[in-house]
């Protein structure tokens, strides 16, 4: 029967686990050490770096910003104008043109149309009152406010009365949207 | 071989846990708030890197913008909508027109308030309106030039109401006068007080705004109180940088 007989002493064999163990420690030590030597060297490498790279952009965008500055007025003329455009645009739109009213249906005096009154209202409606000596005259009148409708200047027109004298005058009111 | 003891292990193992210690202590107090503010200043970074990108394309949007043609607009524009309810130079405006058509202004009525002369922002940006009422009389149909002048003149203003009358003077000699009442509205906006930020993209005109603006061209300007020579020295992003 085989039997393995153990040449070194149990005391020996202690002593040299021992030692590789020791020696496995103290090699896990050198190399973490040195991976954290190399580790801190890296990330203050890059943190200067980043710091400089930071430190060259600020300086860059006080470039920049000067530069800006340098045309401001162009800028704020800019502004004023972006500030403005969209109120003018708004009153122009809200606008209603009463002197483009008045001086088409002015047309009217001129052909004969003796005004009474013509009043403009602030909700647009207009309204006319006149005499005319005779039926052309009147005819010429209701064809003047056809065409000032047809140009868009009235949505809508309603006659609320037109009448006629013994004395060959006809007297016109009508109600108009502008 | 010597043997173990306590004393040796101790002194065995004493570098690696010295080591050990070192690089905990490292961790904590160098890596760590390094490795923090690394991050931080790399989130700054690409911060300023937008704020570059941003500032370039505003540098050179600025940069092909005319300042002659600016101001002409700018200048226009605030001639049709002034900073302040400017009542001394729209009744100017309507007097100059009234001479010019033939037409007397017989009266007006208006209500001022505080007249204040700081250009303060008027609220959300919205325009503000003030109406007054003016009288007037002409011998003949001019006044509808004169209306149409006051429409198409700057400041802007807006003819609300009107009321017109003949009166004859007598039957025999019918010389007509006309006579006529009107309420009138004009408009004011405010500047705003700062222009906002340095890196806040630039609002450009396009194409129609221009043509609008080329359009006012066409109305006119009796009065123009604008002081060019206070056009200078304007400064981005202090209060009230307007020249006007």
């Amino acid at each position: 029967m085989n039997k393995d007989i153990n040449l070194i002493n149990q005391e020996t064999q202690k002593n040299l686990l021992y030692l590789r163990f020791r020696n496995k420690i103290q090699k896990i030590a050198f190399f973490l050490s040195i991976f954290f030597i190399v580790l801190s060297l890296l990330v203050l490498i890059f943190y200067i770096y980043s710091g400089n790279d930071l430190k060259k952009k600020g300086e860059k965008t006080a470039v920049l910003k000067t530069e800006i500055n340098k045309l401001s007025k162009n800028e704020s003329y800019l502004f004023t104008i972006n500030n403005r455009i969209g109120g003018v645009r708004k009153t122009l739109e809200n606008q209603k043109k009463i002197s483009k009213v008045v001086s088409n249906l002015i047309v009217l005096y001129e052909s004969g149309f003796i005004y009474e009154t013509l009043e403009i209202s602030s909700s647009g409606t207009l309204e006319l009152s006149g005499t005319c000596d005779n039926n052309q005259i009147l005819s010429n009148v209701v064809n003047q406010i056809e065409k000032i409708k047809n140009d868009g200047l009235f949505s809508s027109i309603a006659y609320s009365k037109v009448t006629g004298s013994v004395n060959g005058k006809y007297i016109l009111t009508l109600d108009v949207k502008i | 071989m010597k043997k173990l003891s306590l004393t040796v292990i101790l002194k065995d193992f004493l570098i690696p846990f010295i080591i050990l210690i070192a690089i905990s202590f490292l961790l904590v107090l160098f890596l760590i708030p390094k490795f923090n503010e690394i991050l931080s200043i790399r989130k700054d970074i690409q911060k300023k890197d937008i704020e570059i990108e941003k500032l370039s394309q505003k540098l050179a949007d600025l940069q092909t913008l005319s300042e002659a043609e600016l101001y002409d607009m700018s200048t226009l524009l605030l001639s049709a909508l002034p900073t302040k309810n400017d009542y001394y130079g729209i009744l100017s405006s309507i007097r100059k027109s009234a001479l010019d058509n033939n037409v007397i202004l017989t009266d007006f009525n208006l209500t001022p308030g505080i007249v204040d002369d700081s250009d303060k922002p008027s609220g959300n940006g919205a325009v503000l309106s003030s109406s007054f009422d003016l009288s007037f009389s002409a011998p003949d149909v001019s006044f509808k030039d004169f209306l149409t002048s006051i429409e198409n003149s700057l400041p802007l203003i807006s003819i609300k109401t009107i009321k017109i009358e003949t009166k004859t003077s007598t039957e025999s000699a019918s010389f007509t006068n006309f006579t006529g009442e009107a309420s009138i509205d004009s408009y004011f906006l405010g500047l705003p007080t700062f222009l906002g930020s340095t890196d806040k993209p630039l609002q450009k005109i396009d194409n129609n705004d221009k043509k609008f603006i080329d359009e006012l061209k066409n109305y006119s300007v009796p009065v123009v109180k604008t002081d060019v020579t206070s056009l200078e020295n304007v400064i981005v992003g202090k209060e009230n940088p307007f020249p006007f």
